[in-house]
């Protein structure tokens, strides 16, 4: 029994290096010396980190669950289909979440930006007024390709797992299609597609290299301002960006401690 | 629409010529099927042999490639699943797993311009009648085998429908249950006169609940007839096979010149009085308790013999290595080709 345990001591030593280490750092330096709070005093008291708060929350949100409606629709379509055509999506997803952050941005500023292909073709044809990608509108699209290719690869065996049959015997019913899926095959899975969700939170959450290739630093997010603290040759100073960092964290855990509480819930009822 | 009702359809269900195909693989080849009214029809078959293929194809659900089909006079091959008039119990129930007993009963209701207190009413009668009126509330997750069995018919008779498709409803039961589910089932689809189709791979279960039982081998119909004479006049070998116990004997041994083989029972077999009633003879191998038949494996000229006899009426006394004279009844023997 004993040696068994030991088998988890090299990922345990793991976690202490790269979680708990770095994680503690970041705490112990978030408080100043001699007036221990202020950094977050400080926070709380900037209108310009708390929109900052606000814009990243807004855009994790908005980009999770437009991420997640744009994964689960093309995974209920494929469910009928056959395996290879999954397998196909499955691919893509995958590719898609690895190229995330800087190649991402880069393609679409070559396709998309300023001077970009798809950019000039669409004002030849006098559409696509207006639209700038380097803005707001361009950080819900760049963070909407990991949001989605994330959330295809989440998504579709959660939704290929629901048994055949019963959406058969709602068929049967008189009941197939959308109502199938409004009353039984989402709310059957729809604990899964919380975790799934909450991941995608995160994920937008934490995110640095796409807004800040996009945009640098007039990116209005927490990270990109974490960034420029810790980074920045002018205005350093890392006991704000580590008090920014656990303030992040805060934000981040409230919505997954609640994601966790409703599903347990959701099991014991 | 196919117009050909006539005013007493004898064939409620008429299948003509249906065949279907999964990609390149074709599973039914052109089977024409007759049910009556009011009749319990047993699709029976080795797995594999297309028996669910032609249940799925009846319900919709699986397309078929040619052929048609129609019920009570109406063409329904047509026709969207759900405008077939039909339901279905699946193998493995198929129940929403997020909905009450009386949640799964009532979703097949709603949309069907009732009013709430009708589809109630139809609910509350049906958890009556299958006897789960205590268990409404209940998740499927909470109850028993046998009960989600019951769910499933409940919620597939509570839309009253024209025909009953079974998919191996008690496959997945043990035998106790097994057999207790059967007589309910038979019980109810005779109380209300409904016509039903039932898939299994059980033959003692076919012979059991079915008015008529087709065979069905490779995608083909084998044979349809009663549980009586399918048992006794096996059309083919493989019929003759596949309700397992009959011996099938060289034809010759019985009328000497004649072609094909010779379908005798285990039970049609009897010891022979006298030289001249002897047919043949045979050794003795073993013996096994059927219960309170007895079973006798014999051999004789290459090919495997059971006999079954009661101990109670027969006193024989039979060892392993005993030689036995064999009689038979002419009428109990049943001659195939091939």
């Amino acid at each position: 029994m004993l040696s068994r345990r030991l088998y988890v001591l090299p990922f345990l030593a793991l976690l202490a290096l790269i979680v708990v280490w770095p994680l503690s750092t970041v705490v112990v330096g978030s408080f100043k010396p001699g007036a221990p709070l202020e950094h977050y005093a400080y926070i709380l008291g900037s209108r310009f980190y708390l929109k900052a708060f606000s814009v990243t929350l807004k855009l994790s949100l908005l980009t999770t669950a437009l991420g997640l409606a744009i994964a689960v629709l093309p995974a209920i379509a494929l469910r009928a289909r056959s395996r290879r055509l999954s397998d196909l999506a499955l691919t893509i997803g995958n590719i898609g979440a690895n190229f995330a952050g800087v190649p991402s941005v880069l393609a679409f500023m070559i396709l998309l930006g300023s001077n970009g292909i798809v950019t000039k073709l669409l004002r030849e044809a006098g559409l696509m007024e207006g639209f700038d990608l380097y803005s707001w509108s361009g950080l819900v699209l760049t963070y909407l390709f990991f949001q989605v290719s994330i959330g295809t690869v989440l998504v579709l065996p959660v939704i290929t797992a629901i048994p055949r049959d019963i959406e058969e015997a709602a068929d049967l019913l008189g009941q197939g299609g959308a109502r199938f899926w409004a009353s039984v095959g989402l709310p059957v899975v729809w604990r899964q597609l919380l975790s799934v969700a909450t991941l995608l939170f995160a994920n937008a959450m934490g995110t640095y290299a796409t807004a800040y290739t996009l945009m640098g630093t007039s990116a209005q997010i927490v990270t990109v301002r974490i960034g420029e603290l810790v980074a920045g040759d002018v205005f350093a100073d890392p006991g704000l960006a580590n008090a920014l960092s656990i303030c992040l964290l805060v934000v981040l855990i409230a919505p997954i401690l609640l994601a966790q509480l409703l599903t347990a819930k959701g099991t014991k009822a | 629409m196919n117009s050909q009702s006539s005013p007493t359809p004898r064939n409620f269900l008429d299948i003509d010529r249906v065949t279907a195909a999964y990609g390149e693989t074709q599973v039914l080849h052109g089977v024409s099927l007759d049910v009556s009214e009011g009749e319990m029809h047993v699709l029976l078959g080795p797995s594999g042999c297309g028996k669910t293929t032609l249940l799925r194809a009846i319900s919709g659900l699986q397309p078929i490639s040619g052929g048609t089909m129609t019920l009570g006079g109406t063409r329904i091959d047509d026709k969207a699943p759900d405008k077939r008039g039909l339901a279905m119990v699946f193998q493995h129930y198929a129940l929403f797993p997020n909905m009450s007993v009386r949640g799964n009963l009532a979703f097949g209701l709603r949309g069907k311009g009732l009013s709430r207190p009708q589809i109630d009413e139809r609910v509350e009668r049906m958890l009556h009648t299958v006897d789960l009126t205590a268990r409404a509330d209940a998740r499927p997750a909470a109850l028993s085998g046998g009960q989600r069995q019951r769910v499933a018919l409940a919620r597939a008779l509570v839309v009253e429908p024209r025909l009953l498709l079974l998919d191996e409803p008690l496959s997945a039961l043990d035998a106790q249950i097994r057999k207790r589910l059967q007589l309910e089932l038979k019980r109810l689809q005779r109380a209300a006169g409904l016509t039903a189709i039932l898939v299994t791979h059980d033959q003692d279960e076919a012979m059991r609940l079915g008015d008529r039982i087709t065979l069905m081998d490779a995608g083909h119909i084998a044979q349809t007839s009663t549980p009586a004479e399918i048992h006794a006049r096996p059309a083919n070998r493989f019929v003759a096979r596949f309700f397992g116990e009959a011996n099938i004997l060289p034809a010759d041994w019985f009328v000497p010149g004649l072609g094909g083989h010779a379908v005798v029972h285990p039970t049609a077999l009897m010891p022979a009085p006298d030289a001249s009633a002897t047919v043949f003879t045979a050794d003795v191998i073993d013996t096994e308790h059927l219960g309170a038949l007895r079973r006798v494996n014999c051999r004789a000229s290459g090919e495997e013999i059971r006999f079954d006899f009661l101990p109670a009426s027969t006193p024989l006394d039979i060892t392993p290595g005993t030689r036995i004279a064999f009689g038979v009844r002419g009428d109990a023997i049943h001659y195939v080709d091939g």
